[in-house]
């Protein structure tokens, strides 16, 4: 197995699993709800009666659960750090074992975990920004038609969407300097910094590449398993939107090689 | 002796003999009672000259102003309209209640500054400008209230749609959410036509009020409608069609068949949001709410949803004003009697349905009918529907149907509630094959034995759903070897989580 697919299966794995996970709470309700009728294919009838029917009975319970979704949504992501953290040491040059690869992983966990909480505080931050400066904006547009309005925060929207895709880059260069290089966490946020600083588009170039790639993948897996929804044709569109998850943990995977050729080639630090 | 149609002069200010009439609200000035200096007699003709000002409000209650845009309904004294009982029909201006009114001939003239597009109830018969003002007449018989707009922003399109001259005025950019409006239209008036008879008037004017006067939309004036939604219209989601197709519902149940909004709003709100889920599904199919990729929601499931939100604590037949929150009043009125019609129309067939409405519409043009109207129409056509319907509507009647007990040789079905319905039970047997019984729904529950074999596997009552109004379709079915996970719902959502989890992906 190449480093690229050990890489691929582990980014794979790393989100295929946990979503498999909570998808049985949905299923299992689901199941009391319309097992008796034979099955929750119902569910995907022309005109959804059965499927509002089922948000109807279950919404108590979904707003019961939906209180632990921020945290849930925050051990996820920081549950993730181990995948990305294997696959940095997969995909990482020269000769490892496995239980060298593993605690190469295991060892950049605290300093990738600090770089998260240092990025997804500036995302926030950068939201709420992006926010207030909109609203700011607003009492002086009355007088304009609705879609000069809209034009007018476009590029509000646009600079928001610049910020974050900066902070994802940033943090992505940040986490392989960790793994790559062993650097502390705040040593590798320097790093990443200053690449973004001297080669801004190439970086976020290379990332759009293969997030645009990915965010095709998904749209296809979509577009095509939403076709089917029981019997035989279940099992394919499950088959269709499980390639398309590893596509897009291809897509990643390779993103975070090319991190390693950009730390490489562009940083005489 | 004079004639009947001679009119009595009383040459005679009646105005100090005006006094607040709302009962049980002093503070009230909408309401108000003026006594004649001297009886009319049956006959007779009254001729009042009435001059008033309106102080138009900042938008609110569908009426008013923001800038310069003007939307002006409700803005003139309205004669209380006497009932063929001899009682007045007669209530304060309430935040729930909507009118009432005798139908009449209205000829108005209108004087707004240059540069204002002026809309208004009927067909303009007059524009030009006079002493540095614009000024426009418009004349409509047969109708029972005139609101008019203008503004000096308005755009303006128009077309010709089953021979009626539509014209829409909107703000600017909102073409895409007009051009879908005009859509909306053409399916209403196609399927309305076709349902309830043809729309009388010449006219049609659809008013989309800008940002900010939000509150002017979705509202009904006799040839005049206002609707709303966003300036570019989100394509999967039909809302902007579904507000168009409900306000121009209502030149039928309200314009034409001008039921007492206050006393009985179902008759006009229950019935119109009914036809509005019929010709939304006959312009757009199953996804006439929303429709994406593998995913189709129709108007009336999420009616359903709605309607049922607000139980059954409180009977769908009763005056605006009295139903204790807009909620319950917009539950009850619109959803639970359009999803309660629905029903009876899935039960007792479409076409029995469709003839009793459309017989109750085309008898009732330009009459102001009660709920006993309605309840006749139905029975002369099917008793048993009409008694479904009295039970729904004046009687908070509800129903849950449910599989109470199987076994290999028998079950049970239930009745839970108080409307009587027909519908099928399904049987399933180990052997893979089905049969079919037909309940009539009169008893409190009903028993099948099965001689087997083959034993029964599964059961289910009412398996295409057609009780719109069952509390719990959850509980509508048995089965000895039930599926114990949503394989389906399981495959979804580990789907949509892996997206998840790579957006989330540190």
């Amino acid at each position: 197995m190449t480093p690229m697919a050990r890489a691929t299966a582990t980014l794979y794995l790393g989100v295929a699993l946990p979503a498999l996970l909570v998808a049985l709470v949905p299923a299992l309700l689901v199941g009391g709800l319309w097992g008796p009728h034979g099955g929750d294919a119902l569910l995907w009838e022309a005109g959804g009666f059965p499927l509002l029917e089922t948000a109807r009975l279950l919404a108590p319970t979904a707003l019961a659960l939906g209180r632990a979704v921020p945290w849930a949504l925050l051990a996820w992501m920081i549950l993730g750090l181990l995948p990305q953290a294997m696959a940095l040491a997969f995909l990482a040059p020269g000769e490892r074992s496995p239980l060298e690869q593993a605690t190469l992983a295991l060892r950049s966990l605290p300093a990738l975990f600090f770089v998260l909480s240092v990025t997804v505080l500036a995302r926030v931050i950068a939201l709420l920004l992006c926010i207030l400066f909109a609203k700011g904006l607003t009492p002086g547009l009355a007088g304009l038609s609705d879609p000069v309005r809209a034009l007018v925060h476009l590029p509000i929207v646009l600079l928001a969407f610049l910020l974050l895709t900066l902070l994802r880059v940033l943090q992505d260069l940040t986490g392989t300097a960790v793994v790559l290089r062993g650097e502390r966490g705040r040593d590798a946020l320097l790093t990443g910094l200053e690449i973004l600083h001297r080669h801004p588009f190439s970086s976020v170039g290379a990332w759009a590449r293969w997030a645009l790639l990915g965010f095709g993948i998904a749209v296809a897996a979509w577009w095509l398993g939403s076709r089917w929804h029981a019997g035989a044709g279940l099992g394919l569109a499950a088959l269709i939107h499980q390639v398309g998850l590893v596509g897009i943990s291809w897509t990643r995977a390779r993103w975070l090689k090319r991190t390693m050729s950009i730390l490489e080639s562009k940083s005489n630090l | 002796m004079r004639s009947p149609s001679e009119p009595v002069s009383l040459a005679q200010d009646v105005l100090p003999a005006l006094a607040a009439h709302s009962p049980n609200d002093p503070e009230d000035r909408t309401d108000l009672r003026l006594p004649l200096p001297k009886p009319c007699a049956p006959g007779d003709t009254l001729i009042f000259q009435v001059a008033f000002t309106s102080t138009l409000p900042t938008i609110v209650e569908r009426t008013g102003y923001l800038g310069s845009f003007h939307m002006v309904g409700q803005w003139f004294p309205k004669p209380a309209r006497l009932r063929q009982d001899g009682t007045w029909s007669h209530f304060p201006f309430l935040r729930l209640s909507e009118f009432d009114a005798d139908f009449g001939s209205y000829d108005v003239t209108l004087e707004v500054p240059p540069g204002f597009l002026v809309g208004a109830t009927g067909r303009q018969v007059e524009d030009r400008e006079e002493g540095g003002w614009r000024r426009v007449r418009y004349l409509q018989e047969e109708v029972h209230d005139f609101a008019w707009t203008a503004w000096d922003h308005f755009q303006e399109r128009q077309a010709s749609i089953e021979g009626v001259q539509v014209r829409l005025l909107y703000p600017e950019g909102h073409e895409p959410s007009v051009t879908r409006q005009l859509d909306g239209l053409r399916v209403a008036l196609r399927c309305m036509t076709r349902r309830l008879g043809s729309y009388p008037y010449p006219t049609l004017t659809v008013v989309q009020p800008p940002s900010g006067a939000e509150e002017a939309g979705g509202m009904e004036y006799p040839t005049l409608i206002t609707t709303g939604g966003p300036w570019y219209g989100p394509p999967m989601l039909r809302t902007s069609e579904a507000v168009t197709i409900h306000e121009f519902g209502h030149q039928y149940f309200y314009g034409m068949v001008a039921s007492d909004e206050h006393r009985h709003p179902f008759l006009d709100e229950g019935l119109n949001t009914l036809v509005e889920g019929l010709c939304l599904r006959e312009g757009y199919g199953h996804g006439s709410l929303l429709a994406v990729p593998g995913l189709s929601v129709d108007f009336l499931a999420g009616a359903r949803w709605i309607g049922l939100g607000a139980g059954h604590d409180h009977a769908i037949a009763h005056s605006a004003a009295s139903f204790p929150t807009a909620d319950h009043y917009s539950r009850l009125v619109y959803f639970r009697a359009a999803i309660l019609l629905a029903t009876v129309r899935n039960t007792f067939g479409e076409a029995l349905f469709d003839e009793a409405l459309s017989n109750y519409v085309r008898t009732q043009r330009f009459l102001h009918p009660e709920p006993p109207d309605l309840l006749a129409t139905f029975a002369r056509v099917e008793p048993a529907m009409a008694a479904a319907l009295e039970e729904g509507l004046l009687r908070r009647g509800w129903i849950d149907m449910t599989v109470v007990a199987l076994q290999p040789t028998w079950t049970v079905i239930a009745r839970r509630g108080t409307i009587r319905l027909p519908t099928e039970v399904c049987l399933h047997f180990a052997d893979g094959s089905q049969r079919i019984e037909h309940w009539n729904g009169e008893a409190d529950w009903i028993r099948f034995d099965i001689e087997g074999p083959p034993e029964l596997l599964s059961v289910k009552v009412d398996p295409e759903r057609k009780i719109l109004l069952d509390e719990d379709w959850s509980n509508n079915a048995r089965s000895l070897q039930p599926a114990a996970l949503g394989f389906g719902t399981l495959e979804r959502a580990a789907f949509w989580g892996g997206l998840l989890g790579h957006l989330l992906a540190p």
